[in-house]
C-alpha cells in the first residue's frame, strides 16, 4: 500500500513538473531587449527594453495584430494569423525591400506612430515619444 | 495636451511656415524696393559679381578672412557646422521619416558631436569678441547677442539631448523650441544673411572691380 502510495505522489509530481514546465515555455517574456546587432551592427542608440506583457494586456481589446502582422500566403497581404505571430526581424531587415520598410523604420512606425496617436486621441499616459524615452541610456 | 507632442506638431508647423514664408516675402519685397528705389548702380558686371560671391565662399577666399586667421577659422567652421548638423543628424532624419517618409543620409554620431561642440565654442568666441574687440562692441546691439544666446542654447541643448545628460525631456523640449525660435528669426533678423549674403556680395562685387578697380573684397 504505501509503495503504490509514493509511486502515485511521485507520478503525480511529475506530472505536476511537467505542466509548470509547459506554461514556463508557452508563457512571453516580460520584457524583450530590442538590440539586433546582428542586423544593425554596432548600435548608434542605446538598446530598447520593450515591455511585451504591458502591451499585451493594454492593448488587448485590439488583438495582438495591432503589431503582428503575417503575409497572407495567397493574397500577399499582411493579416494577424493567430499562431504565426513572428519577431519583426523576420521580414525586416536592415535596408528596405520593395514595400517592406527597414527594420529601425519599422520599430519607429509601430512604436512611435502609434504612442503619438494615442496621446494625439487623449490617451496622455502612452507609451515614450521622444528620442530618449525608448532608447534610454543606462 | 502633452508638451513635447505640442512642439513637435502644430509648434513646429508654425515655425516651419513663418520661415518659408518669411524668406519668400523678404527676397520679394527687397527685389520690388531695390527696382523701385533710385539707387545709384555704380556698376552690373555680372563676372565681379559671382566673382565676389565665390571669394565670399572659399574659405580664406577674400582679405577680410585673411587678416583675421583666428575669427576666420572659427566662423568658417561655425558655418559648416550650423548648416550641415540640423540636416543631416540621425535623430532628425527619423523625425522627417516620421514625419513625411522622406529619408537621406547621416552624419556619424562622434562627428555630429564634434561639430555641435565647434557651435557652442564658437558662439561663445564670438559673444567674447562682441564685448572684448572695440569696433566689435561699438555696432553690437541687444539682438545680436540674444540672436547668438539662442543659437548657443539650441546647439548645446541638442548635444545635452543626445547624452542624454540633465533632465532629458525638458531640455528636449527647449532644443525645439530653441530651434523653431531661430528658424523664425532667420528671415527677420541679422540671420537673414543667409538669404542676403549672395546680393551684398554681388552688389559689393560690381563696385570694386569695375569701378575702384580693385580686388579688396
Amino acid at each position: 500500500m504505501r509503495i503504490k502510495l509514493s509511486i502515485l505522489a511521485f507520478l503525480i509530481s511529475l506530472v505536476l513538473v511537467g505542466a509548470v514546465g509547459l506554461l514556463a515555455t508557452m508563457a512571453q517574456e516580460e520584457e524583450y531587449i530590442l538590440a539586433h546587432e546582428d542586423i544593425f551592427g554596432n548600435l548608434r542608440r542605446p538598446q530598447v527594453g520593450f515591455p511585451h506583457e504591458n502591451h499585451a494586456a493594454s492593448l488587448a481589446d485590439n488583438g495582438c495584430g495591432v503589431c503582428h502582422h503575417t503575409p497572407d500566403d495567397k493574397t500577399g497581404r499582411l493579416a494577424y494569423i493567430e499562431g504565426d505571430e513572428r519577431s519583426c526581424e523576420d521580414c525586416h531587415g536592415l535596408q528596405k525591400e520593395d514595400s517592406t520598410p527597414a527594420l529601425r523604420e519599422a520599430f519607429h512606425g509601430s512604436c512611435t506612430n502609434c504612442h503619438r496617436n494615442q496621446i494625439k486621441s487623449g490617451h496622455l499616459k502612452s507609451g515614450p515619444i521622444t528620442c530618449g524615452g525608448c532608447h534610454r541610456k543606462t | 495636451m502633452d508638451v513635447y507632442e505640442l512642439v513637435r506638431g502644430p509648434f513646429a508647423w508654425m515655425a516651419l511656415i513663418i520661415f518659408v514664408a518669411g524668406c519668400f516675402f523678404r527676397i520679394i519685397s527687397t527685389l520690388i524696393t531695390g527696382k523701385k528705389e533710385p539707387a545709384l548702380y555704380p556698376a552690373t558686371s555680372f563676372k565681379d559679381a559671382i566673382r565676389s560671391i565665390l571669394h565670399g565662399l572659399i574659405p580664406f577666399g577674400s582679405i577680410y578672412m585673411r587678416r583675421q586667421p583666428l575669427f576666420a577659422f572659427v566662423t568658417i567652421g561655425f558655418h559648416l557646422c550650423v548648416i550641415t548638423v540640423p540636416l543631416f543628424l540621425l535623430a532628425h532624419i527619423v523625425l522627417w521619416y516620421e514625419s513625411w517618409q522622406i529619408l537621406w543620409w547621416s552624419l556619424p554620431d562622434l562627428l555630429a558631436d564634434l561639430m555641435a561642440i565647434w557651435v557652442v565654442l564658437a558662439c561663445i568666441y564670438f559673444l567674447v569678441r562682441r564685448w572684448m574687440v572695440p569696433e566689435v562692441k561699438k555696432v553690437t546691439r541687444l539682438t545680436d547677442v540674444l540672436l547668438l544666446v539662442i543659437i548657443l542654447l539650441t546647439f548645446l541643448t541638442g548635444f545635452l539631448s543626445y547624452h542624454q545628460w540633465g533632465p532629458y525631456r525638458s531640455i528636449l523640449i527647449l532644443h525645439v523650441i530653441a530651434g523653431e525660435l531661430l528658424l523664425i528669426a532667420i528671415p527677420f533678423s541679422k540671420l537673414g544673411h543667409m538669404l542676403f549674403f549672395t546680393f551684398s556680395r554681388a552688389y559689393m562685387g560690381a563696385e570694386f572691380g569695375k569701378v575702384l578697380k580693385a580686388r579688396e573684397w
